[in-house]
């Protein structure tokens, strides 16, 4: 087989030459096509307009708007056999190429610009040889678009215009059409079926106005130069718009299916029935589809609706433009057409990302009209209404906000603690927001603020700041088997998650507690940890590294609970918590035990003055543990370096 | 050895297995090259009990059926449940929006007596099932493509997308566009979308994709003039069981 690429265009001779047609002229053409080859072209059909093979030249519709399907169809089909082999002896494969000579009628110029697009794609590099055979037997017969459909905006895309790409491209002029030259293919079909002649002024006025009459058309205008889009997208992977757009999406593949730029595809083989040969298939997939990115292990990595509406518009105005030099959307507005819940069209896409983008900018610019978050650093006024000692070390404090309002925490996330004179520090909260507006928080004494806080009693009123940080991740952990791992003072933010799952039970799996202290009197929440003991909706295990006389339960440090409970590693997320030599311990042998670096959630501590992402001492590489943290998964810290 | 299929029918029309015998002339030969068909009451008169691939049509209605479905299941390897009775309980479920009494009476009258019935299910509502062929009733061509997965020891590929794609790729006009209203959206793919392309919409008989987002089409519907009432009727029709209408 030759692999050698193939410029099928033959751009020195006639380009830009241009002659006229009169219709009726061109129709004998068409004819004296219909009986030298297949003919396809645009016919009207329930009201829409579709290509489908034309039998007489009276069937042809050229004054169409859009049509359903692109005729890319005719190089690139939905369906198509690569080659044919028997089973069992793969020096039986032959390959399949369709050879037969084909006229495609009446191609828009932003279709036509798709057909460049996939030149690019399929004959530039690895030359693709059942696409080149395809390529190679077309004459294609562009006609230029001057009723442009309503959801059309090829102007914007600078798609409305094809240079090359075809063999003759007709403007309609009235009675005649204006002929384009595009190829020496063209030219000879013009000499030899097509009775022509010189342009008059008149003629070259007249395309003129109707092609800046169909320019007026265009509904549409792209709010940033197109050349801003792919910069544009690059700079707003995490824009809201995504999520929000995306949520009606029915993943249903309409708009990629209708796509003239669209190529992704999928290789299937179908065998015989009496099981002896068989073929080889290309088929049309696409990257909305919710098996796309899915390999044979289950995983799908591009499984949210969410990341698949994102990498489409991505691949519209950023990444085929930058990997092939073409036009990643021509603007036919045929996806705008086909999306039922009116999401696809990637013009609007680019504006609102431009407008999100503008906005963001502005409030830069505009220092002057910011309004400041006043109560940044102040804090709010709370009194401690209730101290208890813990333990040797710890006390835990009951708050209740000056201004009568909830926190509004969720378990997981921290507050900082400002005590007038000896500064602030952070604490993660104890207690669940399902019980009641008051918060609770286990401290230990360790430094000077906690030490000044060890001296308060029942009355005092002090500040709070926050809540800050991410908290767990509720919506994860919904429906999930659940290994709660606290080491020590790790028990007081583990606690807020345990109130939090025994008060929404059944939206939850199992819950297995395990948690670890250094000595029977470092013990903290003893009463919650007998209760928890006793609770039939928790399975509960606890350990001392040091047991004393008093001590009857595990001796050991925490890792060594992790084989008494038997999970299933698929239904099952972890959730770890405590002094730092302890992660690296649990996570080894979770590990062992089949959980992926996605199902181990860990709560990192840090050093935290301000809470709102500026002092820098929380910073692990690029992240901030107030902001992004202090909950992470194993998999978000794989490239933390610093991180555990 | 060649693998012993055979065919069984529960509450159905059986138009599933008269469908498996529109296979053209050299193809039903073909697959008797590779198959021994023990059990198949549409088309044969003899029958035994060893057999290692069990296709069953219908859905289960009736107290009976569950031991001898349960049976079957120990007997065969391989369970396949072909058309949507099967495989969703399609159309049959219907009745489950009565009660029992009421839908005896509605069919038997007086005679209402002498028979019971049970809120009909999919057959994998009463045994676990290996392979699903989708469709009211499912395509000859998906018969084949997977009955030949299974003799080559593959697992049957299944689209997990919507009609939509494969209408596309038919080059259908889409029936919203033309005033009416479709189930393609939510529907499995894999009947190569039949209906439309024959001029009719999606009444979603192959059952609901893994992850329909039901909401969009809800609101889909109610945009191009459904009421509630009227999208609910809509899934009704084969999507009773669903977890959606539940």
């Amino acid at each position: 087989m030759e692999n050698n690429p193939v410029c099928v265009a033959d751009k020195e001779i006639g380009t830009k030459k241009t002659c006229v047609i009169s219709k009726r002229n061109f129709g004998n053409l068409v004819e004296a096509l219909i009986k030298n080859m297949e003919v396809v072209g645009v016919k009207a059909k329930k009201g829409k307009y579709v290509y489908d093979y034309i039998a007489a030249s009276d069937e042809l519709c050229l004054d169409y708007d859009v049509t359903v399907s692109p005729p890319t169809k005719y190089l690139f089909p939905s369906s198509e056999t690569l080659l044919r082999f028997k089973m069992g002896d793969v020096t039986k494969t032959e390959l399949v190429l369709d050879n037969s000579q084909r006229a495609i009628i009446g191609v828009h110029p932003y279709d036509i610009r798709a057909i460049e697009l996939l030149d690019e794609v399929f004959i530039t590099t690895n030359p693709d040889p059942n696409y080149i055979a395809r390529r190679q037997n077309s004459l294609i017969v562009g006609v230029d678009c001057l009723h442009p459909s309503p959801k059309s905006f090829s102007p914007c895309m600078g798609t409305n215009v094809a240079e090359n790409g075809f063999d003759l491209l007709l403007t309609d002029i009235g009675d005649s059409y204006m002929v384009t030259i595009g190829s020496k293919k063209g030219a000879d079909l013009l000499a030899k079926y097509g009775q022509v002649k010189e342009p008059t002024n008149d003629d070259i006025v007249k395309q003129k106005v109707v092609r800046d009459e169909a320019l007026t058309k265009c509904h549409f205008k792209l709010n940033c130069p197109k050349e801003r889009i792919p910069k544009l997208l690059e700079d707003s992977y995490d824009d809201a718009y995504w999520e929000e757009r995306a949520s009606t999406c029915l993943s249903c593949g309409s708009c990629v299916m209708v796509c003239p730029t669209c190529f992704c595809f999928d290789v299937q083989d179908d065998v015989s029935l009496d099981l002896k040969e068989g073929e080889r298939v290309r088929l049309w997939d696409g990257c909305m589809l919710v098996d796309f990115a899915k390999v044979a292990g289950g995983e799908n990595f591009r499984h949210d609706k969410t990341s698949r509406f994102r990498h489409r518009i991505y691949r519209k105005g950023k990444y085929v433009i930058e990997r092939y030099g073409k036009a990643g959307c021509v603007g036919c507005g045929r996806c705008a057409t086909a999306c039922l819940p009116e999401i696809a069209s990637p013009i609007e896409a680019f504006n609102a990302i431009d407008e999100s983008y503008r906005a963001k900018q502005a409030a830069l610019r505009s220092l002057k009209e910011t309004r400041t978050t006043k109560e940044l650093y102040a804090p709010r006024p709370a009194e401690l209404v209730r101290v208890e000692k813990l333990s040797t070390r710890e006390k835990v404090f009951e708050f209740k906000l000056k201004d009568g309002k909830p926190l509004g925490q969720k378990p997981g996330q921290f507050v900082e603690v400002s005590l007038s004179g000896y500064g602030e520090a952070p604490f993660g909260v104890s207690t669940s927001p399902t019980r009641g507006d008051n918060f609770e928080l286990g401290i230990r004494n360790v430094g000077n603020v906690t030490n000044a806080l060890h001296n308060l009693e029942k009355g005092a009123v002090l500040g709070i700041r926050g809540p800050f940080g991410n908290g767990f991740p509720l919506n994860t952990l919904a429906g999930k088997d659940l290994l709660l791992i606290a080491g020590g003072t790790g028990l007081f933010p583990v606690r807020s998650l345990v109130q939090y799952i025994l008060d929404k039970r059944s939206s939850f799996g199992r819950a297995m507690l395990l948690f670890g202290f250094r000595s029977p009197a470092e013990r903290l929440f003893v009463d919650d940890l007998a209760a928890w003991k006793q609770n039939p909706n928790v399975e509960f295990f606890e350990t001392v590294d040091r047991g004393d006389s008093s001590w009857t339960g595990n001796v050991g440090v925490i890792t060594t609970l992790i084989p008494k409970v038997q999970f299933d590693p698929k239904k099952t997320v972890a959730v770890v918590v405590g002094p730092p030599i302890m992660y690296r311990f649990v996570i080894a042998e979770l590990k062992k035990r089949e959980l992926t670096d996605e199902n181990i959630i860990v709560s990192l501590e840090r050093r935290m003055k301000c809470g709102v992402g500026k002092c820098g001492h929380c910073q692990i590489n690029s992240v901030y543990v107030c902001q992004e943290g202090p909950v992470f998964t194993l998999a978000q810290l794989r490239n933390l370096r610093e991180a555990v | 050895m060649k693998p012993k299929i055979a065919f069984f029918e529960f509450t159905s029309c059986e138009g599933c297995q008269l469908e498996v015998l529109n296979l053209s002339g050299e193809e039903l030969l073909d697959l008797l090259g590779d198959v021994d068909i023990v059990n198949f009451r549409e088309a044969i008169t003899e029958r035994a009990d060893n057999y290692d691939i069990a296709f069953i049509e219908g859905s289960i209605s009736r107290e009976a059926e569950i031991p001898r479905l349960k049976a079957i299941r120990e007997q065969a390897k391989i369970i396949v449940a072909i058309g949507a009775c099967a495989c969703i309980g399609g159309v049959n479920c219907l009745k489950n929006h009565l009660t029992m009494n009421q839908a005896l009476q509605m069919v038997y009258g007086d005679s209402a007596k002498y028979y019971d019935t049970i809120p009909a299910r999919p057959i994998n509502a009463v045994i676990p099932v290996d392979y699903y062929i989708r469709g009211c009733p499912p395509l000859t061509s998906e018969f084949v493509k997977v009955t030949k997965s299974l003799l080559l020891g593959k697992k049957p590929e299944i689209p997990g997308h919507p009609v939509c794609t494969e209408c596309k790729m038919a080059g259908n006009i889409c029936v919203f566009e033309l005033g009416k209203t479709c189930l393609g959206p939510v529907t499995r793919a894999g009947c190569k979308a039949i209906c439309v392309s024959g001029g009719r919409h999606c009444w979603g008989c192959r059952g609901l994709v893994d992850e329909p987002n039901i909401n969009s089409e809800e609101e889909v519907l109610k945009k191009y003039g459904l009421t509630v009432e009227q999208v609910v009727d809509k899934f009704k029709i084969y999507n009773t069981y669903s977890e959606v209408m539940r």
